[in-house]
């Protein structure tokens, strides 16, 4: 929750641009309310929710709703297990979430096979997204936690909501950083991270341990699935995050389940509070619940300062 | 001799694979060769001559029978005793690419049984074959280790250390392959980590297999280690042996390990800048960050656009409170990317594509001569 640092005040860029002050040390949590058939619930405000850090009740001083301008960075996995018409339904994929973007929204694109490439700074400008998309090529082993770190370290400078989308069909082959390490750093930042992986048929692979670093192509290891190695991580990040693993039977998939990620992001609540009772370091866990039986909250496990 | 239905199911299955043709058609075409030692020796000169059948048929021989017979080798009813060095590399090569097409099948202990007659071969030769085994050794491990087949390139490797004891290559490959298996990016400390994330979510299930890891990680460590110092006791002047080993003790927290990488700091770009990597990575494990990132500065004045001392220095940065400056390297890095970039971590265990095949192929090749 690195955003809290030196918040004077939570500037808020849509509409009106109206100023909420809060605490010096606040804290933003993005929250989910689903009813009992999934769909977001609307409508809630500050007096709808309960929030305990560290297990004391605290104050929650703003709670908002699709106020704030959206960033969201695809870092999506161009190994060569993509090749081919993978990589055409994740570029269609990609460009439906630029397509959704409204006007003070901006994205980021970062490829990855064995490098992790910027393909797309930060912009507005859909029509320069959707061309380094298709610049990308799908080659090389998979480097899903150099990626990751990158991807959360790479915020934008301009504030908003931070949504980071992850694909990667397979498991880590060639990163130099670890998953706890990219777990780590996702602790510290308020970013919510949804994570698509892709379901491989179990046992699939020849046994194995890793991937063939020429031609991407993925192999198990003989004492637990390709599912085992690569979903913990994928499942861990979206968890501590507040977000969700979504697994997709095919490619073909990853159009719709993109454009839901990012609609249901935008359904999201963002509650500012500023801490009290608790201590200034380490690790703060963090439960939300609704003060009536009105839905499911899903928010971020806590934070780390 | 009437082979079992599964050796004939395997005969049919490599000749359908060579040939494309039906299973009933290929049934119909095959003649049936005794097994014995004689036979054998029409494959071995057969294969020689360059031919393919001798590979198909050989995969057909009932494993503990075959076995039997290389033990023959050279024995007193071998009638073609003493063997020429060429007979026994061109067994050991058809013995060779009988396990890697039963590889192709995903047999895996149709292809121990053929490697482990190959290893048989060039024991019988004794002295004579000891520089061919070796050759042999190297390709072959290589060769699995770049098709994965990691299981079995480390069954190999026993068998070679059984056969060829204190052999400097076949040591220094167990050890590489050991440190392969403890810390293959697949299989890492953090996955291990990662356990008390997952348990702390309640996914029990989940737990067990990455304790399991950690267990057979510490494991292969410990083997790394003895067999990479047993290597560089017989060739100080490796620095591929030096440089897997002062990682491996380093990862051990073995004492010697700074000394074993600075000696490599000395050796040509890639190897120092690697050495440096390790040292910054002992360095963080340590706690000492300040020593870690001067490391990681080190790396990266050898090899500019190396890729994971970037990662490495924007996180121990991070981690600092020195935010901007590892965004900014960062921002540096994935920015740049250029399409030729050579990390020497993405090479420090596997060697550069085909060049393993290629290896395989020029021994096999003078195998046939």
């Amino acid at each position: 929750m690195t955003s809290a640092a030196a918040l004077v005040c939570v500037l808020l860029l849509a509409g009106e641009q109206p100023r909420y002050h809060v605490g010096v040390d606040a804290v933003r949590v993005d929250v989910l309310v689903t009813d009992a058939h999934g769909r977001p619930v609307r409508g809630l405000e500050a007096r709808d929710f309960e929030l305990r850090d560290s297990g004391l009740p605290q104050h929650i001083d703003v709670v908002a709703f699709e106020d704030e301008p959206v960033r969201v960075l695809l870092a999506l996995d161009v190994s060569g297990s993509v090749a081919g018409e993978p990589l055409g339904h994740l570029r269609r994929a990609a460009r439906s979430v630029l397509d959704l973007l409204g006007p003070n929204d901006r994205a980021s694109v970062v490829n990855f096979g064995e490098q992790v490439r910027l393909t797309a700074p930060w912009t507005n400008d859909t029509r320069e997204l959707s061309g380094a998309l298709e610049s990308s090529r799908a080659q090389g082993a998979t480097a899903l936690y150099d990626a990751a770190f990158a991807a959360l370290m790479l915020r934008d400078r301009q504030p908003g909501r931070f949504l980071v989308i992850v694909f990667s069909d397979g498991a880590d082959t060639s990163s130099w950083l670890s998953a706890r390490d990219v777990v780590d750093l996702a602790r510290r930042s308020d970013a919510v991270i949804y994570t698509v992986g892709v379901r491989h048929e179990e046992r699939q692979p020849v046994a194995g341990y890793r991937v063939d670093v020429s031609s991407g192509v993925q192999w198990g290891v003989p004492d637990a699935s390709d599912a085992q190695l690569r979903e913990p991580f994928l499942a861990a990040l979206s968890a501590e995050t507040g977000g969700a693993f979504v697994t997709v039977e095919s490619t073909l998939r990853l159009r719709a389940t993109f454009t839901s990620i990012l609609r249901e992001f935008r359904t999201r609540y963002l509650l500012t509070y500023s801490p009290r009772g608790v201590s200034p370091t380490g690790w703060h866990p963090i439960d939300v619940t609704l003060t009536a039986p009105k839905g499911q909250v899903t928010a971020r496990r806590g934070y780390v300062r | 001799m009437r082979a079992p239905g599964r050796i004939l199911t395997r005969i049919l299955a490599a000749a359908c694979l060579s040939s494309g043709t039906s299973v009933t058609v290929a049934a119909q075409s095959r003649a049936v060769r005794p097994v014995d030692l004689s036979s054998y020796h029409v494959l071995v000169v057969s294969y020689r001559a360059g031919r393919t059948s001798p590979v198909l048929e050989i995969m057909g021989w009932p494993p503990r029978r075959l076995l039997s017979i290389v033990d023959g080798i050279e024995g007193p009813g071998d009638p073609v005793r003493p063997w020429d060095t060429g007979r026994f590399a061109a067994a050991a090569w058809m013995h060779t690419d009988a396990a890697l097409r039963f590889i192709g099948l995903g047999d895996r202990d149709g292809a121990s049984a053929q490697l482990d007659a190959a290893s048989r071969v060039l024991r019988a030769g004794g002295a004579r074959t000891t520089p061919l085994a070796r050759q042999w050794y190297f390709a072959v491990v290589r060769g699995l280790r770049d098709r994965q087949w990691l299981a079995t390139a480390e069954r190999l490797l026993q068998l070679g250390r059984e056969r060829m004891p204190g052999d400097p290559v076949v040591l220094r490959e167990s050890g590489m392959l050991a440190e392969l298996l403890a810390t293959d990016p697949t299989i890492p400390p953090a996955r291990a980590g990662l356990a008390d994330v997952l348990a702390a979510r309640r996914q029990t299930p989940l737990v067990e297999p990455f304790t399991a890891l950690a267990e057979r990680r510490t494991r292969h460590l410990d083997d790394a280690d003895r067999w990479l110092r047993q290597a560089l006791d017989r060739e100080p002047s490796s620095v591929d042996c030096r440089l897997h080993l002062g990682r491996v003790a380093s990862l051990l927290d073995r004492q010697d390990a700074p000394a074993l990488l600075e000696t490599v700091r000395a050796a040509e770009a890639a190897y120092a800048y690697l050495a440096d990597m390790f040292l910054g990575a002992s360095a963080e494990r340590a706690g000492r960050m300040d020593v870690a990132e001067s490391h990681y500065r080190s790396a990266l004045e050898r090899l500019a656009d190396g890729h994971a001392a970037y990662m490495a220095l924007a996180r121990v940065l991070r981690m600092a409170g020195h935010t901007d400056e590892a965004r900014g390297l960062l921002d540096a890095s994935v920015s740049r990317s250029p399409d030729d970039r050579r990390e020497p971590w993405w090479w420090y265990f596997y060697e550069a594509p085909g060049l393993a095949a290629a290896r395989m192929d020029a021994r096999r090749d003078e195998a046939r001569r």
